[in-house]
């Protein structure tokens, strides 16, 4: 077929030597099928943990999520977070990426684009109610509105009460930061959770 | 459907094969054929003796003879391409001498060229049901996708992912099921993704027959559903250059577009013909009748060169298509988890409403797709021909993703999350082998080479590369009454994949835990009957086997499917899937009135389909539907077909019914996302001609589509998963995710006219698809948890002819 093309170009038919040129273009356009850069990328966060300290003082305690095949194969570890009543704690979290060696630590990350960032705590079950957590710290937009990097929780005296803290960490990807929801989702994550009196 | 004006009457007569008594004296009708206009000899005309079914055709001295006449009173029928057909009544008593003088066609005489054979060709077209649109009926829906335009015909329904992304359900099956074969080529695209649509220019087709059920034997594997054949039109019989200017605005959604068709000959070189085609479409965010579906814009450029060379040992016909793309994927249904997917849908407006836009955004498509495609046929001699085509397909698509990883630089959308890229070699040689009495028949060899390669932020599905090699042999044996055909074939497919990414399944191919080598073989055969019992109707039945190896997303999918938020995962011991299909098809052309209806049951021992998971995949990022590839028997049964009456003269009714059962004998339920019952009834009116204005008419449709009641429902655990962020979310997801929504109706109309503008044919249209601006939808919409389907659409369509270009 070619050989037959090539024929035509030398009568000139502009037909063949158009057809001649986009095959040519096609067999120079033809793609690259090695990677250009490095693009295996996968949802980068396997663990997010939650630290506790009482404000009287005392032992801090933690609770931990954490997925290190990633999505799929092995179902999440999940440590539950154990209170006791009428006590105050000043809380922190941490999101770590443990499938690399070391661990990255993707705090920092989320508080360098703390204006994009919001972390909401959720207490639902037996225990909502007698536990309340507030986010203590803020971001530089104007006005400064919450992070949840640093939050306050306060458990009322009273009787074993049993529930769900669910952590949703909202991104507002190229769109205003609010205090309501945003549509993209980084971390949704739940941590059962008991009250001991 | 044809909807072409048959002069039937013909018909009747030309089958009444005269018995011809051998005692009497033959005689001789000779004479020649010429252009009225210019007393040019016509070179190939046809004449036909209707009594007899006899004729001969002129040779190149424009005359013609016929011998061995009987006496007798016959019609002598003369036609010849672009001319308009004549007939003459001979008593024949002593050899005679009828000379024809025939008149070119006019605009308005076209399809009075479809003749009584024509219409024998539609009852005896096949064995198997077949819908063909022609050119006309395609003009009615240019600047449409390749699914919308097909959506009418009986048998065939649309999977739709918003607006800009349909693709053509056949009898309830689709994707890698329906055989789409472009310019002779078998389309190869990313097709196994419910939102990749074929990469079709809906600009260069000029002939589109949907084949529906099975048909591996001419096919290969893939055909479980049926074929798609699109066709540019044949290039010019002149060396004079001419072309066709369409231009079309679509109100809804602000989408322009245009295509420009220029062809002609090459004078120096007797037989070589040329032809450029482009096209653009460009259209913003489509609306519902209550709020825009925000990023739902496209923006497709499409351009075909195609050269033929026409010679008496046989014709050669290169072709090169490129189609390009990118569009956007409606912003409201990127969601995070399956706390979104419910919260959409229990909303009832999308998470976005923003006004109208251009613009194309994330999660987006950008798409190509080259096409080159060598056609030779080659006379052997003695009636023997060889026909030899080979394809070259390469095809893009990247996938962009509104979401990046938490810390990641959002530059880094700008790197597709797919990006996967498919070369395809196909090559097919067909030696049809010269009639052995009434035996016509051909053998056939078939090979495709491809090649997969990723480049992604990530990944989906592995590389790989694949070979399927195919032989078949096809004969029929045919009468006048009676076809009788059956054909069988043996393929063969080596794959072998090479892991992509880091999901678990490439993990396993990588360790060589799951097998990366497959190898899969068939045998699958055929036998069809047609008989045409009266003038008018004919009846076919067909009994077809096909098969189809499971594609790659089947067996190694692992990962979540941006822009639908599912987590898939394929399943590597999937085994083939084969069909074995038995469908008989009544077809019925009256001189007022038209039918076809097919009535099918197609079984598939190892079906292969996607199924939600009651246990979502639990991330970081919250629960995510979980689906899994499973395989079962399972059966497709159906009837369709349509009807047209001529009531009056300028008045035509007519209706187009699909409806298809599929069932799970598995799992013992309804099959999962099969197509609602779908009934279109409307009427077509001719005008009379006025103001010049030709051939006008008023078209009026209506489109029910009941709601799917036979769906798999999916129930709740006793005890819900663990780590589940929002169980009550999860609670809902699992009792509203099968159900299907509402039934609904459509109302559209039509209205057509030719004019001459500048002393060339016009064609004009102006239609409205969901007149009354109905909220509606479909079961087969994968938004239908997010938004409703387009409103009310107003459509303008300016087809201009210029040049030597004839409409034929």
């Amino acid at each position: 077929m070619l050989s037959l093309n090539l024929q035509f170009i030398r009568k000139k038919n502009p037909a063949a030597i158009l057809l001649a040129l986009a095959l040519l273009s096609l067999v120079g356009g033809c793609r690259r099928t090695d990677n250009p850069v490095e693009t295996n990328e996968q949802e980068s966060i396997t663990t997010m943990r939650l630290t506790l300290t009482p404000v009287g003082g005392g032992a801090p305690i933690t609770a931990q999520w954490r997925d290190l095949d990633g999505a799929g194969g092995n179902p999440p570890v999940i440590t539950p977070l154990a209170l006791r009543a009428g006590t105050t704690y000043n809380g922190t979290v941490e999101v770590l990426d443990e499938s690399k060696t070391p661990a990255e630590n993707k705090t920092a990350e989320i508080l360098e684009e703390a204006n994009e960032h919001l972390f909401v705590y959720t207490v639902s079950g037996g225990a909502q109610g007698r536990v309340n957590i507030t986010v203590t710290d803020l971001d530089t937009n104007t006005p400064p509105l919450p992070v949840g990097l640093q939050y306050r929780v306060v458990v009322t005296a009273g009787a074993a009460a049993s529930g769900n803290l669910r952590v949703i960490l909202y991104h507002y990807d190229g769109v205003r930061k609010t205090v309501n929801p945003s549509n993209e989702i980084d971390i949704d994550a739940s941590f059962p959770l008991n009250v001991t009196p | 459907m044809k909807r072409a004006i048959v002069p039937y009457f013909f018909l009747a007569l030309f089958w009444q094969v005269a018995a011809t008594a051998t005692a009497q004296p033959l005689y001789r009708a000779s004479g020649k054929v010429t252009d009225a206009a210019t007393g040019e000899l016509l070179i190939g005309a046809t004449i036909m003796v209707v009594e007899l079914g006899r004729g001969t055709a002129t040779g190149t001295d424009g005359t013609y003879r016929l011998d061995n006449l009987p006496q007798g009173v016959y019609q002598f029928r003369c036609s010849y391409v672009g001319y308009k057909t004549q007939t003459a009544t001979l008593n024949l008593q002593a050899d005679h001498v009828q000379n024809f003088s025939l008149q070119t066609l006019g605009a308005t005489q076209r399809e009075l060229t479809v003749t009584g054979d024509k219409t024998r060709e539609v009852l005896q077209q096949s064995s198997q049901s077949v819908s063909t649109m022609s050119k006309s009926d395609l003009d009615k829906h240019r600047g449409q996708t390749l699914g919308e335009t097909l959506r009418d015909l009986p048998g065939v329904t649309v999977l739709q992912t918003g607006p800009s992304i349909s693709k053509p359900v056949v009898r309830g099956l689709h994707s890698q099921r329906v055989l789409i074969l472009n310019a002779g080529v078998r389309q190869e695209g990313q097709q196994w993704g419910a939102e990749h649509a074929p990469e079709i220019d809906p600009f260069a087709s000029a002939k589109i027959e949907v084949l529906k059920g099975a048909a591996s034997v001419d096919y290969g594997s893939d055909a479980i559903g049926g074929v798609i054949r699109i066709e540019p039109r044949p290039l010019p019989r002149e060396n004079a250059v001419g072309g066709e200017l369409t231009v079309n605005g679509f109100g809804n959604n602000a989408q322009g577009a245009a295509s420009v068709l220029l062809e002609g000959g090459v004078a120096p070189l007797e037989g070589l013909k040329w032809r450029l085609q482009g096209s653009y479409r460009r259209a913003g965010d489509a609306a519902t009748p209550q709020y825009f579906l925000n990023n739902t814009g496209f923006s497709e450029l499409n351009f075909s060169a195609t050269t033929a060379l026409r010679k008496d040992w046989g014709d050669l016909c290169a072709y090169y298509s490129r189609f390009s793309t990118e569009l956007g994927v409606l912003r409201s249904a990127h969601i995070g988890n399956l706390t979104d997917l419910v919260s959409s849908m229990q909303r009832r407006e999308p998470f976005f409403t923003d006004p109208f836009s251009f613009s194309i955004d994330f999660p987006r498509q950008r798409i190509s797709h080259d096409l080159i495609s060598l056609r030779a046929r080659l006379g052997l001699g003695n009636e023997h021909t060889l026909q030899l085509t080979y394809g070259y397909q390469q095809n893009i698509r990247q996938e962009f993703d509104a979401h990046v990883p938490l810390g990641t630089d959002r530059s880094r959308r700008e790197i597709p999350s797919f990006d996967l890229t498919l070369f395809t070699h196909t090559a097919e040689a067909r030696f049809a082998h010269a009639p052995i009495g009434n035996f016509i028949g051909a053998l056939g060899l078939a090979a495709t080479a491809q090649s997969n390669n990723n480049l992604g932020r990530s990944a989906l599905i592995p590389n790989f590369t694949s070979l399927t090699g195919g032989v078949f042999w096809r004969e029929a044996w045919v009468s006048e009454q009676w076809t009788l055909n059956a054909g069988v074939r043996y393929d063969v497919r080596v794959q072998n994949a090479t892991p992509y990414g880091s999901s678990r399944i490439a993990q396993q191919l990588q360790r060589g835990e799951i097998q990366s080598r497959q190898l899969f073989h068939t045998v699958t055969g055929a036998v069809g009957a047609l008989f045409q019992f009266s003038p008018e109707w004919s009846i076919g039945a067909n009994v077809a086997t096909a098969w189809r190896p499971p594609s790659i997303n089947e067996l190694y999918s692992d990962g979540v499917h941006h822009g639908t938020a599912q987590y898939e995962t394929g399943n590597p011991a999937l085994d083939v899937e084969r069909s074995f299909n038995i469908d008989a098809t009544l077809r019925h052309i009256g001189e007022k009135t038209r039918l076809e209806f097919s009535i099918y049951n197609n079984a598939i021992s190892n079906f292969i389909y996607l199924f939600p998971l009651v246990e979502p995949q639990i991330t970081i990022r919250g629960a995510f539907p979980a689906f899994e590839y499973q395989q079962a028997n399972a059966v497709l049964r159906g009837i369709d077909g349509f009807f047209e009456w001529t009531v009056f003269n300028q008045t035509r009714f007519f209706m187009s019914l699909s409806l298809v059962r599929g069932w799970n004998i598995g799992r013992g339920e309804p099959l999962i996302n099969m197509p609602s019952d779908r009934l279109i009834v409307g009427v077509h009116i001719d005008l009379p001609e006025a103001f010049g204005l030709q051939k006008t008419y008023l078209e009026l449709t209506t489109t029910q589509v009941r709601r799917q009641d036979q769906f798999p429902m999916l129930t709740l655990p006793a005890q819900l998963p663990p780590a589940l962020s929002d169980p009550e979310a999860y609670q809902f997801y699992v009792q509203n995710l099968t159900l299907p929504p509402a039934g609904y109706g459509l109302l559209g109309v039509s209205i057509g006219a030719e004019f001459s503008l500048l002393a060339q044919q016009a064609t004009l249209i102006l239609s409205a698809q969901n007149l009354l601006d109905q909220r509606f939808r479909d079961y087969l919409s994968r938004f239908r948890f997010f938004a409703d389907d387009a409103g009310r659409n107003i459509i303008l369509r300016l087809q201009l002819a210029f040049g030597a270009y004839s409409d034929d």
